[in-house]
C-alpha cells in the first residue's frame, strides 16, 4: 500500500520531530518546514494526503494557510495543531473548514487518531464547495458590518460564532473573517465603501493576532 | 492712565495685616490729635498718641499671630496641597476658632495623603498581578512545545519491544510525570486567563442560598452538619454572581474536606467594615468548621497559587488563589482565622459600592 504523505507546519523544530518521529513508525511519509510561507507553497505543488500546521507562526499564520491551501485542493484536509491556550481558535478553524484539532503536547494515539480520522473522512465526503456561491448574504453580511458596531465587536471576538446565523459555507465564511477583498470581489463585482469597510478594516491583523493565529 | 488716589492706597494695602495696622494707626490718629487740639497741650497729646500707638501695634500684633498669620498659611497650604504637594505646614495651633479649622485642615490632609498612598499600593498590586498573569501565560505557552518533544518521544520508546521490565518502568514514570505537568500547565493558562466580569445586583444571601444546597449533600454523606445563618436585612450588592457562587463554593469544599465527620460548618452573612483602617462600609460571609485547622507555618501561603497539603492528583491547589482573586476584583478580601485541632473561619468581605 501506498505510504500516506504529511506535511508539517510548525515554527517550532521539536514539534516538526516529534510528528516526523510518530507517524514514520506507522509508515507515514512525513515532511516538515518552519516556515508558513513555504508551507503554504508546498501544500499547493506538491502531492499530500493531509496537512498539519500550527496555528501562531511568525510569517503567515495557520487561518492563511487553511484558506489558501483549501481554495488549491478542496479535499485536502487540514488539521490545526494548537497549544492550550488557543483551543477557542482551533475550534472556531474546524468551522471554517479545518478537519480537526490536535492539542500540544500530545500522544502518539491522539495524532494517529486525528490523522487517519481525518484521511478517511476527506476520501469518504465531498468536498466544500471553494467558490462564492452566497453572494447576497455575503453582502448583507458586510452591510451590517459596515454599520453595526455591536456585530464588529461579535466578529472580533467570537468568529465564525458571529456568522452562525448566516447562510454562508466554510470558505466564504473564512474569506470574510481574513478579509479577502480580492477573492470576494472575483465573484461579487466591486464593493460599495460601505461594504469594504470591514474588509479593509486593520483591525484584521489585530483580530489574527487576539484570535492567537 | 494715571492711578486715582483710592487706587494706589488700594494696591499698597493689600493684605489683611497692612490694612489692619493702617486702620489701627488711623484709629489712634483720629484718639489722639483732637486732645492736641482742644488741650491745646502738645505733651499731653503726644502722650496719648503714644500710648494709643502703642495699643495699636499691641492689638495689631496679637491679630495677626492669632488671626492673619494662620489664615495666611492655610491659604498657602491649600495651595500646595492643590498643586499634589501634600506635606504642608499650617503653623503652631492657635487657640481660638482658626485653631479648629487649623486642626481639621492637617485631618484632611491627612486622610488625602492616606487614600492616595492606599490607591497607589492597590494600582500597583493590580499591576503586578496583570503582568503575572501575562508572564504565566507566555511561560505555560512556551513549556508546551517542548513538552510535546518529551511525551511523544517518551511514548515512542515505550513502544519498543526490545526493553526490559526496568527500563519500561522507568519510561513509564517519566510519561506519567510529564502528564503531570501537562496539567499543571493547564491548570496555569486557567489561572492567567481571567474571565471577564459581569457584575448584577445581587443579595449576598440568594447566592448563599444557592450555593449551599449544591455542596450539602456531599457534607451529609461525610457526617458533617451545614448550618445557614443569614443575616436579616443585607444591602444589594454589584456582583458577578457565577464567579461568586464559585468562590463560595470552593471555599465550602475545603470546608468539608477539612472536617471529621461529626463537625459542622456553620455560613453566616452580616453588615461589617472592612478589615483594614480605612473601615469602609460592607457586607460579609463567613464559613466556620470545626476542621483539623491549618498549621501557622501554611497560614501565608494559603493563597498562593499551586499550594496544595491534598494528596497527588487531588486538586491542583488553585481554588483559594482564583477565588482571591475575583473577590479582590470585586474590592473585596478574605481573611482566615484557623486553630489547629478546633476549626478554621473564612471571612469574605466585600464593599457595598463597587470598585473596580
Amino acid at each position: 500500500m501506498k505510504k500516506k504523505r504529511v506535511l508539517v507546519i510548525d515554527d517550532e523544530q521539536i514539534v516538526l520531530d516529534s510528528v516526523r518521529k510518530v507517524l514514520a513508525q506507522e509508515d507515514y511519509e512525513v515532511e516538515g518546514t518552519l516556515s508558513g510561507g513555504r508551507g503554504l507553497e508546498w501544500g499547493i505543488q506538491k502531492e499530500y494526503d493531509v496537512v498539519l500546521t500550527d496555528i501562531r507562526m511568525p510569517d503567515i499564520g495557520g487561518m492563511l494557510v487553511l484558506r489558501d491551501i483549501k481554495r488549491a485542493k478542496p479535499s485536502l484536509p487540514v488539521i490545526i495543531i494548537t497549544g492550550y491556550a488557543n483551543v477557542q481558535s482551533a475550534v472556531q478553524a474546524m468551522k471554517l473548514g479545518a478537519a480537526d484539532y490536535i492539542e500540544k503536547p500530545f500522544t502518539p494515539d491522539q495524532l494517529f487518531k486525528a490523522v487517519e480520522g481525518a484521511i478517511e473522512s476527506a476520501s469518504k465526503g465531498s468536498p466544500e464547495a471553494q467558490e462564492l456561491v452566497h453572494k447576497e448574504e455575503m453582502l448583507r453580511v458586510l452591510e451590517r458590518a459596515g454599520t453595526d458596531s455591536d456585530f464588529v465587536y461579535k466578529l472580533l471576538h467570537r468568529w465564525a460564532d458571529a456568522l452562525e446565523e448566516y447562510h454562508l459555507t466554510g470558505p466564504e465564511k473564512l474569506a470574510l473573517l481574513t478579509g479577502d477583498i480580492e477573492w470576494i470581489e472575483k465573484y461579487t463585482g466591486p464593493l460599495t465603501p460601505k461594504q469594504r469597510k470591514w474588509l479593509e478594516r486593520p483591525m484584521s491583523a489585530e483580530m489574527l493576532r487576539s484570535f492567537g493565529w | 492712565m494715571r492711578d486715582s488716589f483710592l487706587q494706589k492706597c488700594s494696591r499698597i494695602l493689600n493684605t489683611t495685616r497692612s490694612r489692619l495696622v493702617a486702620s489701627f494707626v488711623v484709629i489712634t490718629l483720629l484718639v489722639g490729635i483732637p486732645p492736641l487740639i482742644i488741650e491745646g497741650s502738645f505733651v499731653a497729646s503726644f502722650f496719648v498718641l503714644l500710648a494709643g500707638m502703642v495699643l495699636a501695634a499691641l492689638v495689631a500684633s496679637v491679630l495677626a499671630g492669632r488671626i492673619v498669620n494662620p489664615l495666611s498659611r492655610l491659604i498657602h497650604a491649600s495651595q500646595e496641597v492643590s498643586e499634589g504637594h501634600l506635606s504642608i505646614d499650617v503653623g503652631p495651633i492657635v487657640s481660638c476658632e482658626i485653631g479648629l479649622l487649623q486642626t481639621h485642615f492637617l485631618r484632611m490632609v491627612d486622610v488625602i495623603r492616606r487614600q492616595l498612598m492606599d490607591a497607589e499600593d492597590r494600582l500597583l498590586h493590580s499591576e503586578t498581578q496583570a503582568s503575572i498573569g501575562r508572564l504565566a501565560a507566555g511561560v505555560a505557552h512556551e513549556i508546551n512545545n517542548p513538552l510535546t518533544g518529551v511525551l511523544a518521544y517518551t511514548h515512542m520508546l515505550l513502544r519498543r519491544k526490545d526493553l526490559s521490565d526496568e527500563v519500561r518502568s522507568d519510561l513509564e514514570t517519566i510519561a506519567q510525570a510529564t502528564e503531570r505537568i501537562k496539567k499543571i500547565v493547564r491548570g496555569l493558562l486557567d489561572f492567567s486567563r481571567e474571565t471577564k466580569l459581569n457584575p448584577q445586583p445581587t443579595d449576598l444571601n440568594s447566592i448563599a442560598l444557592l450555593s449551599i444546597p449544591l455542596m450539602r449533600n456531599q457534607a451529609l454523606v461525610k457526617g458533617v452538619d451545614v448550618k445557614f445563618n443569614p443575616a436579616r436585612h443585607l444591602p444589594m450588592l454589584t456582583l458577578d454572581r457565577s464567579q461568586f457562587q464559585g468562590v463560595l463554593l470552593n471555599i465550602l469544599m475545603n470546608a468539608v474536606d477539612a472536617t471529621e465527620p461529626g463537625g459542622w460548618i456553620t455560613v453566616s452573612t452580616g453588615l461589617s467594615e472592612s478589615p483594614d483602617h480605612l473601615a469602609r462600609k460592607g457586607v460579609v460571609i463567613a464559613i466556620e468548621d470545626t476542621g483539623c485547622g491549618i498549621p501557622t507555618e501554611n497560614m501565608d501561603k494559603l493563597f498562593e497559587p499551586f499550594f496544595t497539603t491534598k494528596e497527588i492528583g487531588q486538586g491542583t491547589g488553585l481554588g483559594l488563589s482564583v477565588s482571591l482573586g475575583i473577590v479582590q476584583r470585586h474590592g473585596g478580601t478574605i481573611t482566615v482565622k484557623s486553630e489547629v485541632g478546633k476549626g478554621s473561619t473564612f471571612t469574605v468581605w466585600l464593599p457595598v459600592e463597587i470598585q473596580s
